[in-house]
């Protein structure tokens, strides 16, 4: 019988707050008056639950008063600090934020060239070796004779040809030391002819610095030859 | 007997306010409109930078309110999130609808508009024992669901509380009636 009513009044209490939060429909709102009207104990509870919500509600308003008037009173950088909020963004801040992007610019733009340019020496040195390879005088040196004279021949064809470059490099170092030792060589009367296809062999092979020491060579042995117009010429786009 | 248990309504400063909103109100962002969670702290910082403008411009009514500050707070996060994603429109999944003034208002004869009886009443609120205590403060003065005051009592779900709150209001009532009639009586005396 106790359970019944403890029933009775879950039930009730369940529509009791249903009404108070607005959530019921007009018919049921109409019904629920009704049900008031009619049982004096379910209406003194309604009335006191109401009061009771009133008074609890009454804290709640006299601490939202407190804490407007709290926070009508503080600057927006307070009010960020106590409501733990990110501070405003001011415009030092915008000025390091813009100066640190012009340095990622800089250096992404000073990169990227650097890299441009990384990726386009080979091209370069490639197209050099391409304009100047053909003033190396072959018939002359033929003409001169001799096995050194038909090795460096092939060597200018397989130059041309970018036939194994890093081999033909060596080979060509290997008779520049040759040419220049204490030693009696037949490298020797073709230092320039050789420091000449060693320098197209560096460009042929993408390299851009290492054949300067070669070029300023034949520069500084045969100042007035035609090979050291070319070197200064070729020099100068190195 | 003792007052208002202090854990539950203990009186706040704005920094606690917030901080104790702040996590209610992300995680609640976070898991209705499925934001990220820098997502939910941009619209909660621009829900309370707007809420400062509101309090700085005389637009919030403090009489008007029905509901705690918090509590408003999180509707402006929810506003500003439905602006946001269009097609998710979750406001009546904020929290349960506050009570309404009006209702309250429509239910209280001049019996209980008495200073007597509105004095008893803050009294007895005031020295509710608990288990009573903790859940007519949570459910009335908190707003809080039948669901998430179990476990703040160590309660076994919602249900268990629905029939001890249902409990409680019967004998607050009975407490109520008695003391009122005595002290009326006393006066008439």
């Amino acid at each position: 019988m106790k359970t019944n009513e403890s029933d009775k009044y879950i039930e009730f209490d369940a529509k009791l707050d249903k009404y108070l939060r607005g959530e019921m429909t007009e018919e049921e709102e109409k019904e629920f008056k009704s049900l008031l009207e009619s049982n004096s104990d379910l209406q003194e509870r309604a009335s006191i639950t109401a009061l009771m919500i009133r008074t609890m509600r009454k804290e709640d308003v006299q601490q939202n008063k407190q804490m407007i008037e709290d926070i009508s009173s503080m600057s927006e950088s307070e009010f960020r600090r106590v409501a733990g909020l990110k501070p405003k963004f001011q415009i030092w801040r915008k000025i390091y934020a813009y100066a640190a992007a012009a340095c990622i610019a800089a250096i992404l733009f000073c990169g990227g060239y650097f890299v441009s340019q990384q990726s386009m020496q080979p091209r370069l040195a490639n197209a050099l070796a391409g304009e100047y390879i053909a003033y190396v005088n072959l018939d002359q040196m033929i003409t001169r004779g001799g096995d050194a004279a038909v090795e460096l021949e092939a060597i200018s064809k397989a130059i041309q040809d970018g036939a194994e470059l890093p081999q033909v490099i060596e080979k060509l170092t290997e008779m520049h030391e040759e040419a220049l030792g204490e030693y009696a060589s037949d490298y020797e009367q073709y230092v320039d002819q050789i420091d000449w296809l060693l320098s197209m062999a560096y460009l042929r092979n993408g390299e851009l610095k290492s054949p300067k020491p070669y070029l300023k060579g034949i520069i500084d042995r045969s100042p007035n030859s035609e090979l050291a117009v070319q070197a200064k010429s070729l020099l100068s786009q190195l | 007997m003792p007052v208002v248990p202090s854990h539950i309504y203990q009186p706040k400063d704005v920094e606690t306010c917030f901080r104790e909103t702040r996590s209610k109100a992300i995680t609640m962002l976070r898991n209705t409109f499925n934001m990220s969670y820098s997502q939910a702290e941009d619209i909660y910082q621009d829900s309370c930078l707007a809420m400062y403008q509101n309090i700085k411009r005389g637009m919030l009514d403090i009489k008007k309110m029905t509901s705690s500050l918090s509590t408003y707070l999180i509707t402006v996060c929810f506003r500003q999130a439905s602006k946001s994603f269009r097609n998710v429109t979750h406001l009546e999944d904020i929290s349960a609808p506050e009570f309404q003034e009006s209702k309250i208002d429509s239910l209280l004869n001049d019996t209980y508009l008495k200073k007597e009886s509105v004095e008893l009443m803050w009294q007895i609120v005031h020295e509710l024992p608990d288990p009573c205590g903790s859940i007519l403060w949570y459910y009335y003065g908190k707003n809080l669901s039948m669901a998430e005051i179990a476990p703040k009592i160590n309660f076994n779900g919602a249900d268990s509380v629905k029939a001890k709150k249902s409990n409680c209001l019967s004998r607050l009532k009975k407490f109520y009636k008695d003391q009122l009639s005595t002290i009326l009586h006393d006066n008439e005396d």
